[in-house]
């Protein structure tokens, strides 16, 4: 049962905010409240916390609980093929033109859960272009990794993720990805162990990497205020290669920012689109 | 006077109530109105259309972080939760569904409530859920209007009930008087 709590103030937001800035150099305070908020409130709820100082204290003390704190304010990225026309036109207006002759590099940032990953898993097999791809998939959260890496999904969520599956056209059955148990679906690792992962903050300079064929980046952008979504385009266009691909939620934009004439757009409805200079 | 909002919630039988409230608003309607509705998730296009056919306002789906614009009708979204920031500009997320739904009405509302405050007129219609019951106390809290479809009118009343029964409502309307009590904001 859904509960609001309300123990935590704009004032204290702030404070936890800033705590974690100074302790451990993530930036949250260019994150879009709404959201943020919401999600700390949730952790402080999880957590029995008492009161703020009491929380404030352990983000503070206990690296361990940060990356829990990080895991559970993340936000999971729901079900596998979302938008099923986005993987449609991703395979017959980007996949089906890369060269068989270079490796295809791609990076997914940002990282929270398995949907995402295991999704372009099955696109990059069915196409049989899987062993030309090299695939990066990164995040500041240990956790994370490791839940991803296990290749455990929740058995309630199939239902969506077979039905998305067969809208965006499959080959076969996802169950033919997955151990089936009773409450449990386990994802392929043969598939699994061709993802690279990389443990580090998206927005430390000195970790970006660059040359990538495509970015799937998408609805990461959304718990960003505006000034922090420019930082992010900033750093998907210099990690891609001219004629590389970039991707975004179709609900976000890249409107008003000075990277939009620096791309052309390959889907409209999907927001694919690709760095022309 | 500070600027007004409106957010309107609804589920299984408040489409009729939201086409007859959006036909009988008039062109010059200033005050900006969100809808969040339950739909579902993997269709992304028609409602909008659907709902424009009679509104003499523009009604629009948000993109995230879009500035709110007086006169204008914004939809939640398929498959997101829409929120609200200060900077009176629109956030999207993707978390996890709350009462089998995203959007949420709940989170919506609880959002609305905690940015604009005693200017926030909050109403829930029609539906077969409790989402809004909680959202309706918070905008409450936050020192807004709270206005109610008679159950009696509601094609199914347990989302107008929870509510009643979850906060005070200032007021339990008929649609034409949610009508008549929006036209008078002005």
């Amino acid at each position: 049962m859904f509960e609001i709590v309300k123990n935590i103030t704009f004032t204290e937001y702030k404070e936890i905010i800033n705590i974690i800035k100074t302790t451990y150099n993530v930036d949250f305070v260019n994150y879009a409240t709404a959201s943020l908020k919401r999600r700390v409130e949730r952790v402080y709820n999880l957590y029995n916390f008492k009161n703020v100082e009491e929380m404030l204290a352990k983000i503070k003390a206990d690296e361990e609980f940060f990356d829990a704190f990080l895991k559970e304010t993340s936000v999971p990225t729901t079900e596998m093929f979302r938008d099923p026309q986005m993987w449609i036109d991703l395979k017959e207006k980007v996949l089906s033109k890369i060269s068989p002759r270079s490796e295809y590099k791609i990076w997914v940032p940002e990282i929270t859960t398995d949907e995402e990953l295991f999704t372009l898993l099955i696109v990059l097999y069915e196409m049989q272009i899987l062993g030309l791809t090299k695939i990066y998939a990164s995040t500041n959260i240990q956790q994370n990794i490791e839940k991803i890496k296990t290749g455990v999904l929740d058995i309630k969520k199939m239902e969506t993720n077979s039905a998305n599956y067969t809208r965006h056209n499959g080959d076969y059955q996802l169950s033919k990805y997955f151990d089936l148990e009773e409450k449990r679906a386990i994802f392929d690792q043969v598939l699994l162990s061709k993802v690279e992962f990389k443990f580090n903050n998206f927005f430390d300079i000195n970790h970006i990497d660059s040359g990538f064929n495509l970015i799937l980046f998408r609805n990461r952008m959304l718990y960003y205020n505006p000034n922090l979504q420019n930082k992010a385009l900033d750093i998907v266009y210099n990690s891609l290669q001219l004629n590389g691909h970039l991707i975004i939620g179709i609900n976000e934009t890249m409107d008003g920012s000075v990277h939009q004439t620096k791309y052309s757009l390959i889907s409209k409805t999907e927001n694919i689109f690709k760095k022309i200079r | 006077m500070r600027s007004k909002y409106i957010i309107i919630g609804g589920s299984a039988g408040s489409f009729q109530a939201i086409t007859k409230i959006l036909s009988e608003l008039p062109k010059n309607y200033n005050i900006p109105i969100f809808l969040c509705l339950h739909r579902l998730k993997h269709v992304r296009t028609g409602f909008v259309e659907a709902l424009s056919i009679k509104s003499k306002l523009p009604i629009i789906e948000p993109k995230d972080k879009e500035m709110i614009k007086n006169g204008r009708i914004y939809l939640a979204p398929a498959n997101y939760h829409m929120y609200f920031e200060l900077g009176n500009y629109f956030s999207l997320s993707t978390e996890e569904s709350v009462n089998h739904s995203r959007p949420s009405i709940d989170l919506s509302f609880l959002s609305a409530a905690q940015v604009f405050k005693n200017n926030l007129i909050g109403i829930i219609l029609s539906g077969a859920n409790r989402d809004g019951a909680l959202g309706m106390k918070e905008v409450k809290d936050y020192g807004g209007i709270t206005i109610a479809q008679d159950p009696e009118e509601c094609q199914v009343k347990t989302m107008t009930t929870a509510a009643i029964k979850a906060t005070t409502i200032d007021h339990v309307f008929i649609v034409d008087e949610i009508i008549n009590y929006m036209k008078n904001l002005q």
